[in-house]
């Protein structure tokens, strides 16, 4: 076994030192050329580099995943992250639980990324697609460089092991199995719209062709970032066993920094094209998210951050620091010194216009933003300023970003009927009246039931809203084409069809407002009790009545657990068994002193009856605690709507992009 | 067509409503008074002090067991809440509280928080300011 062992270690030095190869050849033809007849022969070399670039680190990431699958132990990222104990899906999980594995993902996702761009309308794209593939493959060399001399993935042990450590407790969950690639994925995609808007201001040279391929990347960003922090946010509802589904914690702020210039930019861009706003505005938000996932990935792995999400301490960190030095100042810098923008008369006509609602709703976005940005930053502040560290936590977030997101979702509700131009305030009125009355019925009969806060009640009330506007919208695009002889689904569906960029955009916007509401009720509403209870005792709580009856034990003999148990218990309502509950905790032979929860929750549309274990004595006297959330399935609902919504946008093809060509 | 959307709006509302009447009539049945309610109210703004980023609830130090003893045991001798939070922030520094008082060091991300929300909103009305006379 050590011998095949030594022999994939190898293979994989090969494979990286391949890549690197490919990756600086393809630098240095993207450099040197000159003219245009040379871009072209020099495009198609480095298309065929990137392949190679590619094919490369798909092999590395076999290798590591079949040392992995094999129990390799001749591998120290094996020994450190895998066992012969564990399911083969969670050896292949191990491949993303390491610095050096999650590196490796990060790198073939942007090569991934380089190999779709520079193979995608290469005719019309040609010269801004070489100048990003070029810095793609830049990139690409930037992230091989600690792969290949600080944090291999293939480094061999120096003795002989035959059993690893095992994937780190919290991570056994199957939602492990699909929530770090996706956001590992989405941070890495954020490669491409900082290439392209890089190229073009590199290139000074921008045409209405880079739209297109801008907005289409920065979607995919955006789909696969929130799509990892949505199922971030449903592992640690189910798994971490506190009844919250978002700590604020830093590594959480870094995942979703990046998402902000990605809505910004495309709420933005609609104004560069309209009205001629923010062109280098634009191309620097193009660059902000790949920035801030570079921060994140340097707060994770520089020791900088305690999180259950951050790596060890590692000299990888100084590394990624410069890397955001460079990544943050050229852009800057090199904007600062001009761009193609020619001069242009904004055409700005009344303040009652759909560009009056996106400049507000873009400036509020900016605000949550830095707020988060600032909140994140300040531990490390406070410990370089005064040598303790201040830790900012939930209560911070919920007190500032809390209101300003509820601000948000009121102007995002008011813009949707807004016309671009302008709008006539009767036809405004008509079109907001009976939503704006309903809204506020359902806001003052939560009032009246018992709902309180100020910026509760406006969150609820610009949610519901927000709902209601953008169904309407909706409802009139689909009724206004019940002229055309067509079946009911077709009609539905014509104006997804018609214009995916505006229906898609109020599919997501009605998917957060869903989101919001999920999260003003479950956070505000919750209510929650401890109990200490002996075997077949029975105790209330609201309108349940909970049957203790005694502790339950298992030995899965699977992925490092030792033993998983719990107590179990009757959900009664109204005399009726309603479900049976078996929350507890599983106990690792890695770390028998850290139990992870085992969190039970019977859910319905209303509400979530959420239990865990807090522990048991010899006696089986267990603590128990019991959380009933209001709503939270709406949240998970309006996650869903939202992904839907992204993926309609991304079936619309630019229209500046059509008229051009 | 109006009727059709009328109806599928009131629809909507009601579901809303009834959902909100089913979620309050949830709440309005809490009991205020107890002391177990109140001492998880207290835990709430409280943070572990050992630890970094973890919240007292969710602490399982024999430490942190011990403070979630002591409140409820303050709680039955008849102290205030703001009192107990107060003898904890006193007993472990300000630290232990999940808040951040704006004061002293803390006032640089009070200020910065307050930038960031007072520098845009001056951007959008400057902007559409400049707008306006440009088109004017």
């Amino acid at each position: 076994m050590p011998e095949i062992g030594n022999i994939l270690g190898i293979a994989g030095h090969i494979t990286l030192g391949v890549a690197v190869t490919s990756s600086v050849l393809c630098v240095l033809l993207g450099i040197s050329s000159k003219s245009m007849i040379e871009l072209a022969v020099i495009y198609r070399r480095q298309q065929n580099l990137v392949i190679l670039i590619f094919i490369s680190l798909v092999a590395s990431l076999t290798i590591l995943a079949y040392s992995l699958a094999t129990d390799q132990f001749a591998l120290k990222y094996v020994v450190e992250h895998s066992s012969t104990q564990m399911e083969i899906w969670y050896k292949i999980a191990s491949l993303y639980s390491g610095q050096a594995g999650s590196l490796l993902i990060w790198t073939l996702a942007i090569s991934l990324g380089t190999l779709l761009l520079s193979r995608t309308r290469t005719a019309v794209f040609q010269y801004r697609g070489l100048n990003a593939v070029t810095i793609l493959a830049f990139m690409i060399l930037a992230f091989l460089f600690p792969l290949t001399f600080l944090s291999s993935p293939f480094e061999l042990t120096n003795q002989v092991f035959t059993e690893g450590i095992g994937l780190n407790p919290l991570l056994v969950d199957p939602t492990m199995l699909i929530h770090p690639p996706m956001l590992l994925l989405g941070l890495a995609s954020t490669a491409i719209p900082f290439a392209i808007s890089l190229g073009i201001i590199i290139s000074r040279t921008a045409n209405s062709e880079w739209s297109q391929s801008l907005r289409r990347w920065t979607l995919i960003s955006l789909l696969l970032l929130s799509a990892g922090n949505f199922l971030g946010a449903w592992w640690a509802y189910t798994v971490l066993g506190w009844g919250g589904y978002w700590g604020w914690d830093p590594v959480e702020n870094c995942a979703i920094l990046p998402l902000i210039p990605l809505a910004v930019l495309l709420h933005s861009k609609p104004l560069q094209e309209r009205i001629g706003l923010f062109y280098s505005w634009n191309l620097m938000l193009g660059c902000l998210p790949f920035i801030l996932a570079i921060f994140g990935t340097f707060n994770v792995r520089s020791g900088l951050i305690t999180s259950v999400h951050s790596f060890a301490e590692s000299d990888i960190g100084p590394y990624f620091l410069g890397l955001l030095a460079i990544s943050l100042l050229v852009p800057a810098i090199l904007l600062s010194l001009g761009t193609s923008e020619k001069p242009v008369k904004h055409n700005y006509d009344s303040v009652l216009s759909r560009e009056t609602g996106l400049i507000i709703n873009n400036f509020l976005l900016l605000s949550i933003g830095l707020v988060i940005l600032g909140g994140t930053l300040f531990p490390v502040a406070s410990e370089l300023a005064n040598g303790a560290r201040i830790v900012v936590g939930p209560l911070f977030f919920a007190d500032t970003v809390g209101p300003l997101l509820a601000i948000l979702l009121f102007f995002m509700a008011f813009t949707a009927p807004l016309a671009w131009t302008k709008t006539l305030k009767q036809n405004y009125i008509a079109h907001i009246k009976f939503p704006l009355s309903l809204a506020l019925l359902v806001s003052a009969f939560a009032l009246l039931l018992g709902a309180s806060g100020l910026i509760n009640i406006l969150a609820i009330f610009s949610s519901v809203f927000g709902v209601l506007i953008h169904s309407f919208e909706i409802y009139r695009a689909v009724t206004r084409s019940t002229e055309i002889k067509s079946s009911p689904y077709n009609r539905m569906l014509r104006p997804f069809k018609q214009n995916p960029r505006r229906y898609g955009g109020y599919v997501t916007h009605i998917g957060l407002a869903i989101m919001a509401i999920g999260i003003v009720f479950s956070t505000a509403y919750e209510s929650r009790n401890r109990f200490t209870v002996e075997p077949g005792e029975s105790f209330s709580f609201e309108n349940y009545l909970f049957e203790y009856q005694g502790l339950w034990g298992q030995k899965p003999e699977k992925n490092g657990i030792e033993i998983e148990a719990g107590t179990e218990l009757t959900l009664i309502k109204n005399n009726q068994t309603v479900n049976v509950l078996r929350p507890g905790r599983r106990f690792f032979y890695s770390a028998p002193n850290q139990p992870v929860a085992i969190v039970d929750i019977d859910s319905n549309l209303i509400r979530d009856v959420y239990v865990f274990t807090q522990g048991w004595d010899e006696k089986q006297v267990a603590e128990i605690q019991i959380l009933i959330k209001p709503l939270v399935q709406w949240l998970w609902i309006g996650a869903g709507l939202y992904i839907a919504g992204v993926l309609v946008s991304l079936s619309a093809r630019d229209r500046s992009i059509l008229r051009n060509s | 067509m109006k009727t059709k959307m009328f109806r599928h709006t009131f629809l909507f509302t009601l579901m809303i409503c009834i959902s909100l009447s089913a979620v309050t009539n949830v709440s309005a049945q809490t009991p205020e008074t107890s002391i177990e309610i109140q001492a998880l109210a207290i835990e709430d703004q409280l943070r572990c002090p050992v630890c970094v980023n973890e919240g007292l609830t969710t602490c399982a130090l024999a430490l942190c067991n011990d403070i979630k003893n002591s409140i409820r045991t303050q709680l039955a001798n008849g102290r205030s809440p703001d009192n107990i939070l107060l003898f904890f922030e006193e007993s472990y520094g300000t630290q232990i509280r999940s808040s951040l008082a704006p004061r002293g060091f803390n006032l640089w991300l009070w200020s910065w928080t307050a930038g960031s929300i007072i520098i845009p909103i001056t951007a959008i009305f400057l902007l559409i300011k400049r707008l306006r006379s440009e088109t004017n």
